[in-house]
């Protein structure tokens, strides 16, 4: 087990501000104080290897959690170990197993050249010189990182400062990564090439990651297994297929156009009962839950109609998604 | 050991780099700190005109004393740039990078603040040999003996100050804005320090005060050393104390940090 959060949880107290200018004067002496639950009882163990999509809205606690994981915040409560060491306590130690992006912000040396950032990174984690050089030359090569090697980082753009940034967190052969939202901003382009560098850095490697990503895509793309969290807690925990089967009930449909005017569609006993339709004139969608295979109901339907333009939709994880969301 | 200090030496240069890549503000600060020591000059200048000596300081002693301790002033930072270096992290968050390394942060902090250190030694050194060529008053150390004594006692009382700036900076994490607390420090410690006015020259209890306060080991003690007030013996003892001072504040800093990361949210997701 290379990461084990057992019952963790983080509180914010926050500091109110009153209302306008009396509040304001007031809250000088006295301010009140609410506590936020960032975080509550989330557990959660990953296997070497492992590479898992942590979902959830904005402000759902994922950016926390992983800061908890790599032992920047103190839990107020729960345990972790990653590598089989409490990250806060053995900050130092566990710093040199895992890496970490934050795509909201940078890690590199804003005035240095990418390549001498690379370099003090070396030093600051004693990197040895060829486990360095083949990974800067494969970091470079793959990500294509050659052309801006030597311009200073505050002049890169946000599509070659992501792939700095990743390239940075890796040098040191870290044992786990967090990839906080590395996708966000990138155009499309970008985007693909930093999937196919996780996915490589993940299967070669063997490296654990734990991917936290507003695109979709990423997760469909990258992560077989699945955690969603929403107000601090984890809502759901497993595979995707998963994810679509509990929550994707009823987002599968087939739709058709009528050849011919029918007053109404009629379909056998057996199915009637797990589908939905919704008609506009000739134009119809059935939409049927997963106890339903699309095919059985399009033999049953073409055996009563005449159709065209019939078209199968499976549930999308963006529905799936916002479904669990919604919770 | 060697692997670690490694470490905080790659911090130290890559420092030293980032304050070169800023010729450009480095040099106009740098001037406008050398225009203040020259308008320091004036006033001075106009006292001495009227009377010879004020406080056992005649006007050469004056002159030196007012070169050398706003040249060491400036060597620990005209900047203020420990105190900066940790607060700007702490406010807009990007200190969870500095978290993330594997090297403590207080000495991280120290290595990069001594990598700007020795660009501003460099120059205001150079600035004090410039100020000699028109002041043929200004002095040398009094002996090598307190020229060497000097450097060591300006290397102790940079530990001061950077772990007076640290905790200063540290506090970032209680307060929303340490811009208020920033002022009054700097404030506090060019008064306290000796850097505005000889201590000799305050009303007698004052100097008490000063005398009981770790700020008089910055720049006061140095300067004095420099001018030979005191003989070796008792500058000995002077660095002595300079050095426990030094160890105090630098485990404050040291044990604010420990609480601060124990206890404290990081701002901004």
């Amino acid at each position: 087990m290379v990461i084990q959060a057992t019952g963790l949880t983080k509180d914010y107290v926050i500091n109110l501000k009153g209302k306008g200018l009396k509040g304001m004067a007031k809250s000088l002496f006295k301010s009140e104080k609410k506590t936020v639950h960032a975080v509550q009882d989330v557990n959660l163990q990953m296997d070497e290897g492992e590479l898992v999509g942590y979902i959830g809205p904005n402000g759902a606690g994922k950016s926390t959690t992983i800061k908890m994981l790599s032992g920047i915040l103190a839990p107020t409560a729960g345990s972790v170990r990653v590598c089989g060491l409490d990250p806060q306590k053995r900050r130092i130690q566990n710093a040199m197993n895992i890496g970490a992006v934050f795509g909201q912000k940078t890690q590199l040396w804003w005035d240095l050249p990418v390549r001498e950032t690379f370099e003090l990174l070396r030093r600051m984690y004693n990197i040895p010189a060829d486990r360095y050089k083949k990974n800067v030359d494969e970091f470079m090569d793959f990500l294509d990182m050659g052309p801006f090697a030597d311009q200073a980082v505050r002049q890169l753009s946000l599509g070659q400062r992501m792939r700095a940034e990743i390239a940075a967190s890796l040098l040191h052969d870290p044992k786990v990564l967090f990839l906080d939202e590395p996708t966000i901003g990138l155009d499309v382009n970008v985007k693909v090439a930093v999937r196919e560098f996780v996915k490589k850095i993940n299967k070669e490697r063997g490296v654990t990651i734990l991917l936290t990503t507003h695109d979709l895509q990423d997760i469909e793309e990258l992560a077989k297994r699945i955690v969603v969290i929403n107000h601090g807690q984890v809502g759901f925990d497993g595979s995707q297929a998963e994810l679509a089967r509990k929550y994707a009930d009823g987002k599968h449909s087939v739709s058709f156009t009528l050849q011919q005017e029918v007053s109404d569609i009629l379909l056998p006993e057996g199915l009637a009962a797990h589908c939905t339709i919704q008609r506009e004139g000739r134009n119809v969608k059935v939409m049927h839950d997963s106890s339903v295979s699309s095919s059985d109901l399009i033999v049953a339907l073409v055996q009563r109609y005449r159709l065209t333009d019939i078209d199968i939709e499976g549930p999308q994880i963006e529905d799936v998604v916002m479904e669990v969301y919604r919770e | 050991m060697r692997k670690m200090l490694e470490k905080y030496y790659a911090l130290f240069s890559a420092s030293l780099q980032q304050s070169m890549a800023y010729r450009f503000g480095f040099f106009t600060s740098f001037l406008g700190e050398v225009m203040k020591i020259c308008v320091m000059l004036a006033v001075w200048m106009a006292v001495y005109r009227q009377r010879s000596t004020i406080a056992g300081f005649d006007y050469p002693m004056m002159i030196t004393y007012l070169l050398v301790s706003q040249t060491v002033n400036n060597v620990y930072g005209f900047k203020n740039d420990a105190e900066r270096l940790i607060s700007k992290r702490i406010m807009d968050g990007s200190i969870v990078f500095d978290l993330l390394r594997p090297v403590r942060f207080v000495n991280a902090r120290l290595a990069e603040n001594a990598g700007q250190t020795i660009l501003q030694a460099v120059f205001s050194g150079l600035t004090l040999l410039c100020f000699k060529v028109f002041l043929p008053q200004l002095s040398g150390p009094s002996s090598i003996a307190h020229g060497a004594l000097f450097l060591v006692s300006m290397c102790a009382g940079f530990f001061i100050m950077f772990s007076v700036s640290a905790i200063s900076g540290l506090l970032a994490f209680w307060l929303m804005n340490n811009w208020g607390l920033r002022s009054a420090k700097a404030a506090i410690v060019n008064f306290f320090s000796g850097a505005l006015v000889p201590i000799a020259m305050m009303p007698g209890w004052m100097q008490g005060v000063m005398e009981v306060l770790p700020f008089k080991n910055i720049v006061y003690v140095p300067t004095m050393i420099y001018m030979g007030q005191h003989d070796i013996e008792e500058t000995l003892v002077r660095i002595g104390m300079q050095i426990l001072w030094a160890a105090v504040m630098w485990l404050l800093a040291k044990a604010l940090c420990g609480l601060a990361i124990r206890r404290v949210s990081i701002n901004g997701g």
